[in-house]
This record gives C-alpha cells, structure tokens and sequence, in this order.
C-alpha cells in the first residue's frame, strides 16, 4: 500500500474505513479458517438431527461411487462415507479440545510453578519436563493401548503426557521475562501478595504464547490421533473415526471416494486452526503484525 | 479519605518524640564469599514525622538500594544488615506476610520508569483500586471506586471518572507516573520514597510532579524520601539532604545550609558540576577521577583518590559521620579533625 500522505482524500477515507471493517490480523485465511472450524463444531454438535443415514448401518450396495443418493460413495460395507465423515468430528473435535484443555492445565501449572518460583522447584519440574519430552507420542499411545485397551480415550491421555512439557516450557520462559518487568517490582512495593503477582501481574501477560500454540495445536491433534488410529493404535472399529476410516480405505485403491472424505476433513481441519492460531499471533504479537497475505 | 485502620501495626500507638523512620548502620552487598560487593556501606539516617529528605549521590552511591531495604524489595542475591526501625518497629528480617502489610500501606514507593511500571493489561482504575482493594479489604465496591476516583482527583488527574477506564498506554508519561503515585498513596503511608520520580519525565513535566509530591506529602503529613541524582530537584523540595557516595552519607544537611555552605568536598564538587544561569560565563566544573567501584575500597575515605583538599591522613582514616542532626559531615579536613595541608581552605580553627 502507498504512504497515507499521498492517497486522494477519498481513496484515504476508503482505506481507513476498509481497515476499520476488517482488522488487519483478520485476514483470508483467518476468515476461512474461523468459518470451516464454526462449521465442523456445528456439525459435530448437530449432525444426530439431520444425518440422512446411520454411520454405521449401511444403507446401499457396497462400493458404490459418487452419486445423487451418497455424495461421497459407499465403503465396502455400503456405509455413506460424507454421513461417516461428518460423524467423524464427533470423535476427534472433543478429543482435541480435551488433549489441548488438558495440556494446557497441567502445563500452566507446572510452567507456572517452575517460572515463578525459580531456584530448585524450577529444576525439579523442568527435569520431570525433559524426562517426558524424551517419550515419543506413537511410544506413549503404544503403551496405553496396550495396558489399557484400544480406544480414544487412553490415546487422549497419551496426548495430554506428550503435549503438557510443551506448555509448561512455553509458559515458564514467558514467565521469566514477565517477572523481571517494573510493573512487578511496583505491584510487590504496593504490598501485593504472592498469589496475586501471578494471577494479576504475570500470568495474563504470559499467556498469549500459550493461547496461539494451542489454537494450532487443535488441528494438530486431529492429525497426530488421526495418525495412531490409523496404526491401529486408537478408535476401534465401527467408530466412524478419521484415521481409522482412511485405513480402512487402504485396500481399495479404485474406489477413491472412500478415503476423500475424511482426508479432506483432517486436512480442513488442521488448517482451519493453523490459520486461526496465525491470526491471533497477528492480534497480539506486534512485532510480527505484517501480514503477507 | 479512607482510613488506615485495617492495617494499623500490632505494637500499638508511637511514642512521642520516636523518629518515623531510624536507619542504624544498614549495610547492603551483593553475593557473597570473596566476591561479594558491597553497594551500601554502613548509612545512618532519622526521619522525623512529615519531614522530607533529599538523598542524593551519583550512580551506583547506593542511594536507591538504601531505600529499597527499607520495604525489602532488593534484589534477589542482596544482602542486607543493620537495622532499619519504623516507628519503633523492626523491618529487617520482617517475615514476609509482615512485610506485605507495610508496603503500600505504610510505606509507599513510586519508581523511575511509569512508562513500564503499570500493567499494560488493566485499567488503571483497577489498578488503583486494587492498590486499596489489598490493604483494606474490608471495604465495598462502591467505597473503592469512590476512593479511586479521588486519589486520582488528588494527583490532579483530569476527569478522574473517565480516566478510570483508560488503559496505561492512553495516557502520558507524567499521567501515568500520577497514577504511580496514586498508587503509591492510596492507603495514606506514612512514609512515601520516590525513587527518581522525575528522571524519565520531560522537564516541564518534572516541575508539575515534584509540586506534587510536596503538595501531597506536606496535605497528608507524609514523610517523603526523594532520591535524585539531581541537585536541582533537591533544592526547594525537601528539608534536608543526605549526599551519598560510595554506599555512604558523607554529608547531611538542612537544604538551605547545603546549598549555601556547602562543607564536604564532595559536595562542593557536586554543586560545582551544576550550570549557573546567573553567571554564564562560570565554567561547569567536573570532577575529576571516576565514580567508586563496589569493590572494596582501599583504607581511608573513599573519595579520597578524587578528592582536592585530600591530605596523607585521608587515605589511611575513614571518617565517620559526625555532627549534630542536620549538620553532619564525614570529612576530616572539613570538620576539623586533621590540618588541612594547602593554604586558603578552610583548615582547623
């Protein structure tokens, strides 16, 4: 855009009004991606209302593709592959919210306590942060489902013990800078307590880091729980689950519809949180508030 | 305004004739072990009830870490010795739960930099409110934001109603350092320490905050502590000055008797370094050598290497601080003690 100073009157009050309209981190693909992640809640909450057929009943011949009756085809059990689609957000969209609700409570405690606290408790909860950061997630999830049984609820717990360091990382640096601001030193002169340090004047300051990475961990969660179910590591069959269902689609490599629908669901959705989680580090981090796009 | 009642210290009403604050050989050093360095050397200093005192001293002379001692907020790896008594009362070594009740509540602080010292996440409305909301937590809604609205009525804050609403970074420099100060006065201290409160200020704005501070400490019957590297500030400001150097007082006088005579060589030299309006053609004096460090000093007075009127005896005696209150020197060629070597200074009688 050119320098204010040299647009025509008419053409500044344009640009200052179309700027007011949309604020400058709400770009395309913040718009896209807050309408398809509205758009899959909205139909995980709703889809038992007005699904035309049943996720796991079929409801025509086999490996049908494409048509007016079944958008998407049938699988090879003559299931509808856009209704078990749809019923796929069921399983993974509360799974998400939980790991990520999860992660972020444990790891806003234990980067909370680690940071604000310093000294040994700082290196005792870091070390236990390091140990778990040493676990891969598939090794986690195959420990789970092995003493707990398959299904997603033990995968969701696998999740929460791998993601939770990285919060509490995350929060802990954010804390050590925050606590050396002047608006600190004030508030502990005016007689402020311990608790109220944390909860006033460092954590809302901290926060926002942790806000943006797990927006974009949403998505990711979708895709690494969509990745373990499709090991067989997760959902049990019939859950019409993602993951699952793409494995399903493995052994027919002609009848494509099969796996298009929740590939297109997994892709959708993690890109839908990408972009949001980008946008909000656009709201609120100035520094990287240019946006290219 | 709203009382201090909730917080009233446990030992009961202050004896007549006790000092508000009584500093008795604090000493403050940083580390520990053969390393350790030491910023305040030993200070004595009386605050009497609604007094004010100038402190001043270069950089690193120890002036801010004093006063920090006072409310033990010094930082993490300082150590502090000594004693430091309000109203009769211990504060080194207070427990924490204590200490909490006497900042901001007795003893209020308003810092350097307000540009940085309000959160930039709250209004300043709840901001102040809160100030109140910690020590006298007994009072409701409505008495709180009424009590808001006056304090910043008192640091002449225009609209105070409407300015409740505005975040820090609404406001200006000199607003916001009002508001620290709003602050740092909202549960009526008896003791109020600026820190350099005009240091980040324009300075048309410097004038409109130190005629504030002397307004409000002299309605409030606040003691004030100021501490300044600025000569300019101290004058008209306070009752009396201490001049620190080197984590010591090495002078403390009434204001008009530092400015008028001063005795200490240091002193001298420090009011030398201000530019004169009325004699323009007046060199501005430095002084020569540079600043002590907080490594140990060598034995003798510590301004000793810089000093002009120096003698043998300087380099092997310190001096202590000696004089009735208000005129108090630690020098011993100015006070006397050892003849002075050069002719036309001021030597033993």
């Amino acid at each position: 855009m050119s320098a204010a100073g040299l647009l025509l009157p008419e053409e500044g009050l344009a640009a200052v009004r179309s700027r007011r309209a949309r604020p400058g981190w709400l770009t395309t693909p913040v718009v896209l991606g807050l309408v398809v992640a509205v758009g899959w809640i909205v139909v995980a909450l709703t889809i038992q209302w007005w699904a035309p057929y049943s996720p796991t009943a079929p409801s025509g011949s086999p490996l049908v593709g494409p048509s007016g009756a079944h958008l998407l085809g049938t699988d090879e059990l003559g299931r509808d592959v856009l209704t078990r689609t749809l019923y796929g957000a069921r399983e993974s969209l509360p799974l998400a919210f939980a790991v990520v609700a999860g992660g972020v409570s444990i790891g806003t405690l234990a980067g909370g306590i680690a940071g604000f606290f310093g000294g040994w408790v700082d290196a005792i909860v870091m070390r236990i942060v390091d140990l778990t950061l040493a676990f891969p997630a598939i090794l986690l999830a195959m420990v789970m489902t092995a003493s707990l049984g398959p299904g997603l609820f033990h995968i969701g717990i696998a999740l929460v013990i791998v993601w939770w360091p990285i919060y509490a990382r995350l929060l802990r640096a954010q804390i050590l800078s925050v606590k050396e601001s002047p608006h600190v030193e004030a508030a502990v002169a005016a007689g402020a307590s311990r608790w109220r340090l944390f909860r006033v004047h460092i954590l809302p300051l901290a926060f926002t880091p942790l806000l943006i990475n797990a927006t974009i961990d949403l998505g990711q969660v979708v895709l690494l729980a969509s990745g373990l179910s499709f090991i067989g590591l997760g959902a049990v069959p019939p859950t019409p689950e993602w993951g699952l269902m793409i494995n399903d689609a493995t052994g027919f490599f002609y009848q494509w519809w099969i796996a298009l629908g929740p590939g297109l669901a997994i892709l959708s959705i993690v890109l839908a949180f990408s972009f949001i989680g980008d946008g909000l580090r656009d709201l609120f981090d100035v520094r990287s508030s240019e946006s290219s796009w | 305004m709203v009382s201090v009642a909730a917080t009233a210290p446990a030992h009961g009403a202050p004896r007549a004739g006790e000092p508000l604050l009584e500093v008795r050989g604090l000493t403050v050093s940083i580390g520990r072990g053969p390393d350790a360095l030491t910023a305040v050397r030993g200070i004595d200093l009386t605050l009497q009830r609604g007094e004010s005192l100038g402190l001043v001293g270069e950089s690193g002379a120890g002036k801010s870490l004093s006063m920090l001692s006072v409310t033990s907020l010094l930082p993490r790896g300082a150590r502090v010795g000594g004693s430091v008594r309000l109203e009769g009362r211990e504060l080194i070594g207070l427990r924490s739960r204590e200490l909490r009740r006497v900042r901001g509540a007795e003893i209020g602080m308003v810092f350097q930099d307000p540009m940085t010292s309000l959160n930039p996440v709250f209004t300043i409305g709840r901001q102040v409110e809160e100030a109140i909301r910690i020590h006298q937590p007994g009072l409701s809604r409505s008495e709180v934001a009424k009590a808001a609205v006056a304090l910043l009525a008192a640091v002449a804050i225009p609209a105070p109603r409407e300015r409740l609403h505005s975040y820090p970074f609404e406001l200006s420099g000199g607003m916001r350092q009002r508001v620290m100060i709003a602050i740092a006065i909202a549960n009526n201290p008896k003791l109020l320490i600026a820190d350099e409160p005009t240091t980040a200020l324009d300075v048309t704005i410097q004038a409109q905050i130190l005629d504030l501070l002397r307004r409000l400490a002299a309605e409030r019957e606040m003691a004030l502590v100021l501490i300044t590297h600025d000569l300019g500030v101290i004058a008209g400001m306070v009752d009396r000055v201490a001049v620190m150097y080197a984590g010591r007082v090495v002078e403390e006088r009434t204001t008009a008797e530092l400015f008028a005579s001063p005795r200490h060589p240091y002193t001298k030299a420090l009011l030398s370094c201000i530019p004169r309006a009325d004699r323009p053609d007046a060199r501005v004096l430095g002084i020569p050598g540079s600043p002590a460090t907080l490594r140990p000093p060598p034995p003798g007075c510590a301004f000793a290497p810089r000093c002009p009127d120096a003698v043998d005896a300087c380099h092997e005696v310190d001096p202590a601080l000696e004089g009735e209150p208000g005129a108090r020197i630690a020098c011993l060629v100015a006070s006397g003690r050892v003849a002075a070597t050069r002719p036309g200074e001021p030597g033993p009688r």
